[in-house]
């Protein structure tokens, strides 16, 4: 991306890696003088794995259907940025004194995020008479 | 809480929005859809026909386990 010519593409390809990074959560859970305490929480790097699955499956029907390369993927990214709002999950919990607790903690956003890509990749196969 | 399947709106973004925002973005790209449904041979389809299929099923167990409780 040193050329002399950026194109919109890799530009609007830069912004959506930022995204993706934001998307991490921020958790915290804090634990002090307690016993029998049980957590479960989402595993944040099996749901941006499926979101970066999603993207490529995207991005692959994109390619293989629709014209050049470059035109291709100006498209996937215009689809991602729709939804790729910048999404901080951030929580906190503390456990103090406690006795048999179960906690469990989700991510509603990458969620969310996570159905709305699937819907674009099943309307675009739907588009293209695949399923 | 329900599960939320992807036929139906999750948490407001309903399938028809996405629809319309996607053949929107197919068509000021101008994108043809019927010579782009040709470019496809039938072992193509059918390989990425598995590979939606297998991501759906990947997302249902995701939401599925994120919404349980």
């Amino acid at each position: 991306m040193s050329n002399d010519h950026h194109h919109d593409a890799d530009l609007l390809q830069d912004a959506d890696m930022l995204t993706l990074v934001d998307q991490e959560s921020d958790e915290l859970i804090w634990i002090k003088d307690s016993i029998n305490v049980h957590v479960h929480s989402t595993d944040t790097q099996a749901s941006v794995s499926l979101q970066v699955a999603l993207q490529l499956a995207i991005a692959l029907v994109i390619s293989i259907t629709i014209a050049d390369s470059e035109h291709g993927n100006e498209i996937a990214q215009e689809l991602f940025q729709h939804f790729d709002s910048e999404q901080m999950n951030k929580q906190k919990i503390l456990v103090k004194n406690s006795k048999d607790v179960n906690i469990t903690t989700t991510d509603t956003d990458i969620s969310v995020n996570i159905q709305a890509l699937l819907q674009i990749l099943i309307s675009l196969v739907a588009k293209l008479d695949i399923a | 809480m329900k599960n939320v399947s992807n036929e139906n709106s999750p948490k407001g973004i309903s399938y028809k929005v996405v629809d319309v925002l996607v053949s929107n973005v197919l068509q000021r790209n101008g994108v043809n859809i019927e010579k782009a449904k040709n470019k496809l041979s039938d072992a193509e389809k059918q390989a990425l026909k598995e590979m939606v299929e297998d991501l759906k099923s990947q997302v249902d167990e995701f939401v599925k386990q994120n919404t349980k409780e």
